[in-house]
């Protein structure tokens, strides 16, 4: 019975976040794949453009307050704040949870069964599952969020 | 919609008629408005002077947390103003620098409707809304009701539950993470950190010129803005690019303290103040956030002229808001992490799968045991990612490599425990205090000396290396004062501006590259065959290897010196040093160094120096010194040692 609600629950978070992943790609196809969150040139070698940080940290681009608008422009369910969470974290979080998945362990692979509301005692079950059908949920490397999550979710059956 | 135009349906005739009802109902309300709005205004306008009134006799305008709100600071001629510069942020004409107008104008705003919706005072100033609400005991019901949803919105997600204060560290080989840098964690009801906000406070520019950059920054010519995103993206950044290792101190802050904390920042949301890169900064600025979360703090006025991030993360662990810490280390030290618990031929495997000799699916016809391929497979992984952060494969590339080794990794099951358990280094914040004050007695040549040094930031490569990064050193502004007895002389002996060296051992993984940047005076010998101050600008760059207890390294460096006794009045020449520093035990640390340059322009000539520098830590306040030295510049030898104690605070 359980394990009914949360597939249920798993589904819901699922359709939801892809409709907003869907209506985010329609104007920007960003949020897709691994390799897709890069600062700029941020990470670049040079000691040069690194030394612009040392007086201020700089903030680059125009976000100052990043509440409520972490997946790239997509349009949010404004009234189901867990699986809009659910949606940023993966969207940003890509590259990580595959990583997580794929060694059976790690922060990004808990927090996403935090978000999914993974009860407790069956977390370890579901780490398990998620790493055996790592193939299965990452084909090609470049699916979306919403795709992953709903992979996720079948392979965690 | 043209077509359908001519059919009348069904919902499209109630729709008419309830439009109908509704201008009559218009209608109806126009008539009445104009006289109860009046009377309305009326009752408000009373009710204001009544408050106001309160206000003035409360003499609120003096209340500490008025002045937290609005960034108060005293000024030198007695008066106060706000460290905040956006006119934007002040509802009163000189609310700057007039606490009491400024308390009039918000109060009196918040009897008036805009319209602005969001904008409007109420929303824009939560805060403030929120504060004379309660200390003036204002009767809701007989304010203008303002909904603010977005605020209500963001407070709603953000779900305020408890803060920690974070701490990113500097990184061996970046100028650009200096002195580390300080964020506070807005976290809600999720346990996993992840899911906090960050709030920052960061100068904000599109600059590309860097030497431009630095210069606006000391200056205050940048604006700061404080700003809010989830802290996963900020531990992308700083862990995962920037190898930086994060400290996390949990505040035992309540949820109330952290709710009005938000509150705060929402107020401050695209305001600006200008950005000074040594006291207005990111770290002095996220104080105030802490002081309205809880007013009783008094961190901002007992900050020192210049605030190192490290310093302000002491003050709030000794004002006892600390609860526990967590040490989240970067990505590059996961990966040396990994490198060092490789064996030989792990190590060889994993070079020549990352150089793509092999194909991650080959490792299992391998002898590794899964163990090890598990090890290489996961180091290889972290090491791709890190080389397309640093855009030296494109994304497709980074895709392919990446997801083939994940899917070979997924395959071997858990890594070895000892594997992914870090052992945690020492807390920067229980480190040596960034101010330095010497004392020291020796003999140059036959003269005895006494030497007296202070130098406000920030560690130097011979002091206890607890909490700082092991062959980094960055000591701003040290002045060194020699008395000598005999001679009735004192003399300034050394003014080092800025002395950076950064000693990064090569790696099987990564390959830095170490540098060194001194400018300053310094006191040497000339062709007279006496000593005079000169000026000196000296970078290098060059390789260190070694790692944990010693560093070896070999450095070429440049050497401009400008004195009014050289010949032509410069010097400049090329040469080389090289070292080796060792920490023989936990508290006793030895540094052997030699180095020669070969002044080619000005006046040329030869300068060769040898050195022996030993250091006892006592404790993280107190150390002890003993250095040898050994000079020879045209043809003058000088010998010297000398005995000291240094103090750190």
């Amino acid at each position: 019975m359980k394990r009914l609600r949360f597939v249920a629950l798993l589904g819901c978070c699922v359709l939801l976040s892809a409709g907003a992943a869907f209506a985010g790609q329609a104007t920007d196809n960003t949020g897709c794949g691994l390799g897709t969150i890069l600062w700029g040139n941020k990470a670049d070698n040079s000691v040069f453009s690194q030394s612009l940080q040392a007086t201020t940290n700089g903030l680059f681009g125009n976000q100052t307050f990043g509440i409520t608008s972490g997946t790239l422009g997509c349009d949010q369910p404004a009234n189901v704040a867990a699986s809009e969470r659910l949606m940023e974290f993966t969207v940003a979080n890509m590259d990580n949870l595959a990583r997580d998945i794929a060694r059976g362990e790690g922060e990004s692979l808990e927090t996403l069964a935090e978000l999914l509301a993974v009860p407790a005692q069956n977390r370890g079950e579901f780490y398990a599952s998620l790493q055996g059908n790592f193939a299965a949920i990452f084909i090609t490397g470049e699916e979306s969020a919403a795709n992953v999550l709903d992979r996720i979710v079948v392979a965690s059956n | 919609m043209i077509s359908s135009a001519p059919c009348s349906t069904e919902p499209q005739r109630k729709a008419r008629q309830r439009g109908w009802l509704f201008s009559l109902c218009l209608a109806f309300l126009c008539l009445l408005t104009p006289a109860a709005v009046l009377a309305e205004q009326a009752a408000a306008g009373s009710y204001l002077a009544e408050l106001l009134a309160k206000a003035q006799e409360h003499q609120l305008h003096r209340e500490r947390y008025w002045h937290i709100l609005l960034h108060y600071q005293p000024t030198l001629t007695g008066g106060v103003e706000s460290l905040i510069d956006d006119p934007r942020f002040f509802l009163g004409a000189d609310g700057k620098h007039d606490p009491a107008a400024e308390l009039e104008a918000t109060l009196t705003a918040l009897f008036t409707v805009t319209g602005a919706g969001e904008e409007d005072p109420h929303c824009r100033f939560v805060a403030r809304d929120a504060w004379l609400r309660e200390v003036l005991a204002i009767d809701p019901l007989r304010l203008p009701p303002a909904a603010c949803r977005e605020f209500e919105q963001a407070l709603a997600k953000v779900d305020p539950r408890s803060a920690t204060l974070i701490f990113p560290g500097n990184h061996n080989n970046s100028p650009a993470s200096m002195f580390g840098h300080t964020l506070i964690n807005i976290d809600g009801p999720y346990q996993s950190r992840l899911l906090s906000y960050a709030v920052n406070y960061s100068a904000f520019t599109d600059e590309s010129n860097g030497f431009a950059y630095a210069v606006k920054g000391l200056f205050g010519l940048y604006r700061g803005y404080y700003s809010i995103l989830p802290y996963y993206v900020k531990v992308r950044e700083y862990n995962d690019l920037e190898r930086r290792d994060v400290w996390e101190y949990e505040l035992n802050l309540t949820a109330a303290e952290v709710t009005r904390m938000f509150r705060h920042i929402w107020e401050l949301r695209d305001i600006y103040s200008d950005y000074f890169f040594f006291d207005e900064n990111c770290s002095y600025n996220l104080l105030f956030l802490l002081e309205a979360a809880r007013p009783t703090l008094d961190l901002t006025a007992r900050c020192r002229p210049w605030v190192i991030p490290i310093d302000t993360v002491r003050l709030v662990r000794e004002s006892g808001l600390v609860a526990e810490t967590h040490y989240r280390p970067s990505k590059a030290t996961r990966i040396s992490h990994l490198a060092g618990r490789m064996n030989r031929s792990e190590e060889r495997l994993a070079k020549e799968l990352l150089a793509g000799k092999i194909e991650p699916g080959e490792l299992a016809t391998t002898e590794t045991r899964p163990a090890g391929q598990i090890r290489i497979l996961d180091l290889a992984a972290e090491t791709v990612e890190f080389r397309y952060f640093r855009h030296e494969m494109d994304r497709e590339e980074y895709r392919r490599r990446y997801l083939s080794l994940l899917q070979v990794r997924s395959r071997l099951g858990l890594a070895e425990p000892a594997d992914t358990d870090i052992q945690v280094p020492g807390r920067p914040d229980r480190g040596h205090g960034s101010n330095r004050f010497g004392l020291a007695a020796g003999w140059r040549e036959d003269d005895f000396f006494l030497e007296t040094r202070i130098r406000p930031a920030y560690h130097h490569l011979m002091d206890a290396d607890a909490g700082y990064l092991a062959g980094s050193q960055i000591d701003f502004a040290n002045v060194v004062l020699r008395w000598y007895p005999e001679r009735h002389r004192l003399e300034l002996h050394a003014f080092d501006l800025i002395n950076i060296v950064s000693l990064s051992p090569r790696h099987p993984f990564f390959k830095p590259v170490s540098w060194k940047v001194e400018t300053g005076f310094i006191r040497r010998s000339f062709a007279d065959g006496n000593e005079h101050l000169a000026y000196r600008l000296n970078p290098g760059g060059g390789f260190a290897w070694g790692g944990g207890a010693q560093l070896a390294y070999v450095l070429f460096e440049t050497d401009a010196q400008l004195a009014g006794r050289f010949r032509d009045g410069f010097a400049l020449g090329f040469g080389g040093s090289a070292g080796l520093l060792r920490n023989v035990t936990e508290r006793w640390k030895v540094h052997l160094r030699g180095r020669q340059i070969h002044y080619l322009f000005g006046d040329p000539h030869r300068g060769e120096e040898v050195g022996l520098e030993q250091a006892f830590t006592i404790n993280p306040a107190h150390g002890l010194l003993l250095d040898l030295a050994w000079r020879h510049e045209f043809g003058v030898e000088t010998t010297e040692g000398k005995v000291g104690w240094n103090w750190y605070w």
